[in-house]
């Protein structure tokens, strides 16, 4: 006998977990993917210049330039608890794609192409990960590889106060320092830091524990708690006497002297030997050569009171937590093993050939500009870019989608959440190139 | 005020086929007559004029109305010269095809007719379901149809009807017209049939593999409409349809019998006359307001048996006439259409919950992207 079919109300239902008409139109997420027009319309749209009128109100993202300084997610914010970089394309996936989208796209591209830019009054060296030289087309991968370091960091968190600091104020804290009271202004120990020029590392190190940590805290207990911090911080320094910044006798030194310009020549001095023994402590420098720039650099020094040292700034710049690249290394490595008497000169140029082979941040930001004025297409993707970070990393998926580790489909789910990044690249690529095609110089 | 008037004119009872389905009747020689034509455009353009409705709709439906070709291009050639300034005319067709030449398909693209193929799918269905007067098929015929249609409008939509016998095949039928080239796809069902538990049980295993489909041509990047699958999920990322969106029965949209009598939806225009459901004659001075109103207010009665149903808004049931093809009135839910939507919304939601965790590009801007059907339409046209 036949079922018959009856009207039986769904009490319950909750289904359908994709956004619905009262929450927020995904599209307005900035990962959200551009529309995917086809090769074919593209070209027709770029024909008739259709783009302008399918734009309205950024329901389709504009075909325009898809890789604007805003998108690269510089400044670099490290991040507070130190959970590290999230899941994302490795910087030679993004190279392999590049060439092959730049192919389909018909551009003629080479790889790592040095280009020099210069204006009236000043001049730009940079490299291009991947570039055509004829139509003026390329992109930049960045990472720490190719960046300068210094410059992509946020602001927020390089930033130190500078108080103004007389020099009985000044006195007063080191003699405060030396019998172990805690009654004193931490912002000008941290200025003297700064002086000293303290690692990015611990810099950041220092600032975020301290935030971190005694957050919670009255403001005497939180002093209290910096004051025990900074103390076991020179306390560690002490101990590796040859690795630190304040070397015990450069301290004592620097506790005898009345006025502020011998703390701070002891302190450069000291800077500029520590700097150099993080240098030549893989690479075996010699000790003698060693001495004789120590001794110039304190006789300049010396001689020019009140000015920072350029050698040391170069030297500080040069030693960015990362690893250098070869080139630097062999060349740093050639200067302290043999005396050169050109050695200012030649360090500089290191530090200059080395920043001509990394994007600064003003330089990434002045692409916008030459793209603009349709002078250079170079699209930056940068490590730091949303759009092509993983939505979901092993753990989110472990978490919120109760996979296992190791399970077949905690893998699959990984390889579907790369494919989806590659895929967001991919298609920004598509706009770029076609966008700039487009612009006049094509 | 509504935005949008849509008028349906039935220009005849005749067809060339006999669909299995089919709910009009007897297929009897009684076109509209030149004088009940022209009468109606006037009756229309006066409607309109008087709603100050912005858009006109007017489709051509029959039997089949290719039949009465010379009267359906009267009509169309008429109502653009009669157009009241600041309207604006568009026109459909509803065809099954067979008809359909290349002469023929140039004389409607250049009059802007929307073509709107009626095809079951993949030919032995076809064949079965909709065989011409004599009992043959007309599959070879559909195909012949189907490459001159698509040549003169890529955007054709075609309406492919599943009935219990074909409930197991609505994923290869809707593969094979994809295959022949249609990108939009109405597929309905019969609700007038004697559905049971078992034909369910198949249209259920079909939708699942239909749903394979969907997500697989989703995540190729390629763009089609299929209603049983797009509406649902609209209904969700959308909102129920508002009452300025649905015809009203008779409120915003209307049927013109070929004898000039006035129906509120196409559903109830058959060689027998239904009185209960007649709204006026163009004849006999128009509308008669107080069946009009009295029909549309029926249709708009909460419907006891969904008051405690969780789907409402997202179902079909709002909708009068299915419920008169199901269940013969207009105040009764379809147990049809419940048992439908109650097996193919959590399907659908599914399916498209996939593809959500996906970010997939397709997908959101489909169902997200307020300017996605004109940039889709432009797609297809470049």
């Amino acid at each position: 006998m036949k079922k018959q079919l009856e009207i039986k109300p769904v009490l319950r239902y909750n289904k359908a977990k994709y956004p619905r008409y009262t929450d927020p139109n995904p599209l307005d997420d900035p990962k959200a993917l551009p529309y995917p027009f086809s090769k074919r319309m593209l070209e027709w749209a770029m024909a008739v210049g259709i783009f302008g009128a399918t734009s309205i109100e950024g329901m389709t993202q504009e075909v325009g330039n898809t890789f604007t300084f805003d998108q690269t997610g510089l400044p670099y914010m490290p991040a507070i608890y130190g959970t590290g970089l999230p899941d994302n394309l490795s910087n030679k996936e993004i190279r392999e794609i590049v060439m092959r989208i730049s192919k389909d796209e018909g551009l003629n591209v080479k790889e790592n192409v040095p280009r020099r830019y210069s204006e009236a009054g000043f001049s730009l060296e940079f490299p291009i990960s991947i570039f055509d030289e004829d139509k003026k087309i390329g992109f930049a991968i960045l990472d720490f590889s190719n960046m300068d370091r210094n410059s992509i960091i946020h602001e927020a968190y390089k930033e130190i106060p500078k108080p103004a600091i007389s020099a009985p104020k000044m006195k007063l804290m080191w003699e405060q320092f030396a019998h172990g009271k805690l009654d004193f202004f931490l912002r000008g120990w941290l200025d003297l830091e700064k002086q000293a020029l303290w690692t990015k590392e611990e810099n950041d190190f220092y600032k975020l524990f301290v935030k971190t940590t005694f957050s919670s805290l009255s403001t005497k207990e939180q002093k209290e708690g910096e004051w025990l911090f900074y103390k076991m911080l020179i306390k560690d320094r002490f101990k590796k006497n040859e690795k630190t910044f304040y070397t015990k006798p450069a301290i004592e030194k620097a506790l005898q002297e009345e006025n502020w310009l011998a703390l701070q020549q002891a302190l450069d001095l000291n800077f500029f030997i520590s700097l150099l023994h993080e240098f030549t402590r893989e690479q075996e420098g010699d000790e003698k050569v060693l001495e004789q720039y120590i001794t110039e650099q304190e006789r300049w020094l010396a001689q020019n009171p009140g000015k920072s040292s350029n050698v040391a700034n170069g030297l500080a710049e040069l030693k960015a937590p990362f690893e250098v690249d070869a080139k630097v290394k062999t060349a740093l490595q050639a200067l302290f093993q043999k005396y050169n008497p050109k050695w200012k000169e030649v360090l500089l140029d290191i530090l200059n050939q080395f920043q001509n082979s990394r994007f600064s941040l003003a330089e990434i930001k002045n692409l916008d500009y030459w793209a603009k004025e349709k002078e250079l297409f170079v699209a930056p993707i940068s490590f730091d870019d949303d759009r092509f970070k993983y939505y979901y990393t092993e753990e989110k998926l472990m978490k919120n989608e109760a996979l296992f580790k190791d399970s077949p489909e905690l893998q699959r789910a990984k390889m579907m959440t790369k494919e989806a990044a590659i895929k967001r690249l991919e298609e920004n690529l598509r706009l770029y190139i076609n966008w700039a095609k487009s612009q006049g110089k094509y | 005020m509504t935005q949008t008037l849509a008028a349906t004119f039935h220009l005849t009872h005749q067809c060339n086929l006999r669909c299995t389905y089919c709910y009009t009747g007897t297929k009897v020689h009684r076109p509209m007559s030149r004088e009940v034509a022209n009468k109606s455009l006037l009756f229309v353009l006066d409607e309109a004029r008087k709603a100050q409705v912005k858009f006109l709709d007017i489709t051509f439906f029959g039997g089949e109305p290719l039949i009465e070709a010379e009267l359906l291009f009267w009509l169309a050639d008429s109502f653009q010269e009669k157009l009241p300034p600041g309207m604006t005319l568009s026109f459909r067709i509803s065809t099954n095809g067979t008809l359909l030449t290349e002469t023929m398909m140039q004389a409607l693209a250049q009059r802007d007719i929307y073509v709107s193929l009626s095809v079951d799918g993949v030919p032995e269905i076809q064949d079965i379901q909709r065989p011409n007067a004599a009992g043959k098929g007309s599959s070879a015929a559909i195909e012949k149809a189907i490459p001159i249609l698509l040549h003169s409008n890529p955007c054709a939509s075609v309406t492919t009807v599943l009935t219990p016998n074909s409930a197991g095949h609505a994923a290869e039928s809707i593969d094979w017209l994809y295959q022949k080239g249609f990108r939009y796809f109405n597929l309905t069902l019969d609700y007038s049939a004697d559905w049971t538990m078992e034909d369910m049980h198949r249209l259920e295993k079909s939708y699942h593999k239909l749903a394979h489909w969907y997500e697989e041509k989703t995540q190729q990047n390629q763009r089609f409409y299929l209603s049983c699958f797009d509406e649902r999920i609209r209904s969700h990322t959308q909102g129920p349809p508002g009452r300025d969106e649905r015809c009203n029965l008779g409120q915003r949209q209307f049927s013109i019998a070929p004898d000039g009598a006035l129906y509120p939806c196409i559903q109830f225009v058959t060689t027998e006359t239904l009185p209960e459901f007649m709204i006026g004659h163009v004849l006999h001075g128009g509308f008669d307001e107080n069946c009009r109103e009295h029909l549309h207010s029926c249709s708009e009665k909460p419907k006891d048996a969904c008051s405690t149903c969780a789907l409402q808004g997202r179902c079909a049931s709002w909708c009068s006439c299915i419920n008169f093809a199901s269940t013969g009135t207009v105040t009764q839910a379809s147990p049809v259409v419940c048992y439908h939507e109650r097996t193919l919304m959590p399907l659908v939601d599914a399916m498209a919950n996939r593809l959500w965790r996906k970010r997939n590009q397709q997908f959101l801007h489909k169902h997200y992207n307020p300017l996605y059907p004109m940039i889709d339409y432009l797609e297809h046209l470049v």
